[in-house]
């Protein structure tokens, strides 16, 4: 086992950097040669064309996959996935006011990214208090109500793209169905550090994660903490997908597949899952991106990005499970 | 969560009739085409009210759709709905002797049922602007004005013609046309705007998309760099009041060269892509900007 994650950690380091290059050289004008990248006529696509998608690509796929792996943990559930949060409906909701108040056509600040997380955030406030006024029973409590929360919120915004007009319901639904814009370097920046600092802390509390696996009563003879640990593992992962929802919509499908192929490839240990999953997500991620963007060249347009993940995840997943889950009933 | 992959852009596409062969107008059966002419009209197109309204038969308009904007007496007018809601009852109880729609498969079973409870539905075909002449013809003939729909159709026409007069000979500019801008979307192949640009003195460039609408990246816009980009996002409409000016998620893109030349332009009001009488003010104003060497800037 320790001689597999070892490989799985070299590979994935190589395969960051490599999907990466392979995102920037990949676009709507054909896949480029790498001697292409210092060709001054290409300086213009790709610095404000490619590199903006790349990165905004790389901290959705991380954030959203780190998220999915401590959910999955925590719930003891293999189905979680960021989305089941209520910080998602939150996140959508935010992005669905600056959409159809119309701030998102301003030159000033990014509205749609600054309203979904402060929506995020006020949600993932809400929820918490809201179990603390109840004594603080259970996450399952905080997870059930994000569930409710996440459908209200998804018939709000139906409601409101009913009133829209025509024009608006259109860029809220390219919005909604996950899609990655060109944010500016400042807001990549911050989005991106907050990524960053999110998956490092969530990964920090990876032993914990593992040890609570065994259960609440080995867990705390252990001298682990059960109900302190998934809270903060909650809203790290709240955290998480607020930047990722922020940049991009919601994109699917990312959060549930990755950490789940990886568990399933190599193991359930969070300390190597959680970063592992952040890896992946981020290179499966630029990868679709860059599909979509490749596909503009064939089809002359470009396909939704949540759309892409579920089709190239897909098939991807399943040959993973036939290869690694031959259990007593074959596979 | 997850949502629904959008029904905004279904109704949308449905806004931005792809050209079907067909007949301008056809009446559905059972109950066929109206007697006499109709003095009262539901209108299910905001096309179809300016050209009622156009050849002088705006006072026979009781109901319109939501989207119903011009000409400016259609604000008093019933509304009856969209283009995916189409208030049934709403029609009905304005007892209309004709309902006139374009062909939309949002509203197609209601409109075959009040033609089988005995409505007389026309529906109007305009997938292009010779369509719409005979539009304003056929339905000048129907609403017994023959003389003005022959007329107006006749002064449209040579609008047209005078246009196609100045710019025959000269090269064709390359052209995009947005209707969205974050993210860009052009109008593409086998649209009404398509059909507009050539008549204008121009080239689509997005016309070689395999779909109607396409969303490009900025890599593509750098690639396909248009001499001119007209702008008829929403944001390009409402910023600056009814002007329009075009929006900063396309003026931002340096590297374009009609942003370097100041050559992203917005029509004011969203008629450019409507397939009514206006279209002869589109084309005009679209040629002004695609060969502004020979027209006066307006």
């Amino acid at each position: 086992m320790k001689m597999r994650i070892a490989i799985a950690f070299t590979l994935w380091l190589a395969v960051l950097p490599a999907s990466a290059l392979l995102a920037l050289l990949s676009g709507s004008s054909g896949i480029s040669s790498p001697a292409s990248l210092l060709d001054p006529a290409m300086a213009a696509i790709l610095t404000d064309a490619r590199l903006p998608r790349v990165i905004a690509a790389a901290v959705v796929g991380a954030a959203l996959s780190a998220a999915g792996s401590a959910l999955q943990g925590i719930m003891r559930n293999p189905l979680a996935e960021p989305f089941v949060l209520g910080v998602s409906g939150g996140a959508a909701l935010g992005g669905t006011a600056a959409i159809a108040l119309g701030l998102n056509m301003s030159d000033g600040a990014p509205w749609v990214v600054l309203l979904s997380f402060a929506a995020a955030v006020a949600t993932t406030l809400l929820l918490s208090l809201m179990d603390r006024m109840r004594g603080g029973a259970s996450i399952i409590t905080i997870l059930l109500t994000g569930v409710v929360f996440n459908a209200f919120a998804a018939a709000l915004i139906t409601f409101v793209k009913f009133l829209l007009p025509v024009q608006r319901t259109q860029q809220l639904g390219f919005w909604l169905s996950g899609s990655l814009g060109y944010e500016s370097w400042s807001t990549l920046a911050v989005v991106g550090g907050m990524a960053a600092a999110g998956v490092a802390a969530l990964a920090a509390t990876g032993h914990r994660l593992n040890v609570l696996s065994l259960g609440d009563s080995v867990a705390s003879s252990l001298g682990v903490e059960g109900a302190s640990t998934r809270r903060t593992a909650f809203l790290l992962s709240s955290l998480l997908t607020a930047a990722a929802v922020s940049l991009s919509g919601l994109v699917g499908f990312v959060g549930l597949i990755v950490p789940q192929a990886l568990r399933v490839a190599v193991t359930p240990d969070q300390r190597f899952l959680i970063p592992a999953s952040a890896a992946v997500g981020a290179s499966f991620l630029m990868l679709c991106d860059a599909a979509c963007r490749t596909l503009i060249g064939v089809i002359g347009s470009e396909p939704p990005l949540g759309a892409l993940t579920a089709i190239m995840g897909g098939p991807l997943f399943i040959v993973l499970l036939r290869k690694f889950l031959k259990g007593p009933e074959g596979a | 969560m997850r949502l629904l992959p959008s029904r905004a852009v279904f109704a949308a596409l449905l806004l931005f009739p792809i050209a079907a062969p067909g007949e301008t107008l056809e009446w559905l059966k059972p109950s066929g085409p109206p007697a006499a002419p109709p003095s009262r009209v539901v209108s299910l197109a905001p096309s179809i009210t300016e050209i009622l309204f156009e050849i002088g038969a705006g006072e026979a308009v009781a109901g319109v759709t939501r989207y119903d904007d011009w000409p400016p007496q259609v604000r008093s007018i019933k509304r009856v709905g969209g283009y995916l809601d189409l208030d049934f009852e709403t029609v009905i109880s304005l007892r209309p002797d004709a309902v006139l729609c374009e062909p939309n498969s949002g509203i197609k079973g209601a409109v075959e049922r009040m033609a089988g409870a005995g409505i007389h539905v026309g529906v109007v075909q305009t997938p292009d602007a010779a369509a719409i002449f005979e539009a304003v013809e056929r339905l000048g003939e129907v609403m017994g004005r023959a003389a003005q729909g022959a007329q107006k159709a006749a002064a449209l026409r040579s609008r047209i013609a005078a246009v196609r007069e100045k710019v025959r000979g000269l090269d064709a500019t390359g052209v995009i046309i947005l209707f969205n801008a974050v993210p860009p979307m052009a109008a593409g192949p086998g649209t009404f705007a398509d059909s507009i640009i050539t008549l204008a003195g121009g080239r689509n460039l997005a016309a070689d998309a395999r779909v109607g609408y396409p969303v490009l990246d900025r890599e593509r816009l750098l690639v396909l760099d248009p001499d001119v980009i007209i702008d008829q996002s929403e944001a390009a409409m409402s910023s600056g009041g009814n002007t329009g000016r075009p929006s900063p998620a396309i003026t931002g893109i340096k590297g374009l060269k009609a942003v370097k030349n100041g050559r992203v332009h917005s029509m004011p009001g969203l008629y450019l892509f409507r397939p009514g009488p206006r279209v002869a003010e589109s084309v005009e104003g679209l040629a002004a900007f695609f060969h502004p060497e020979v027209f006066a800037r307006r």
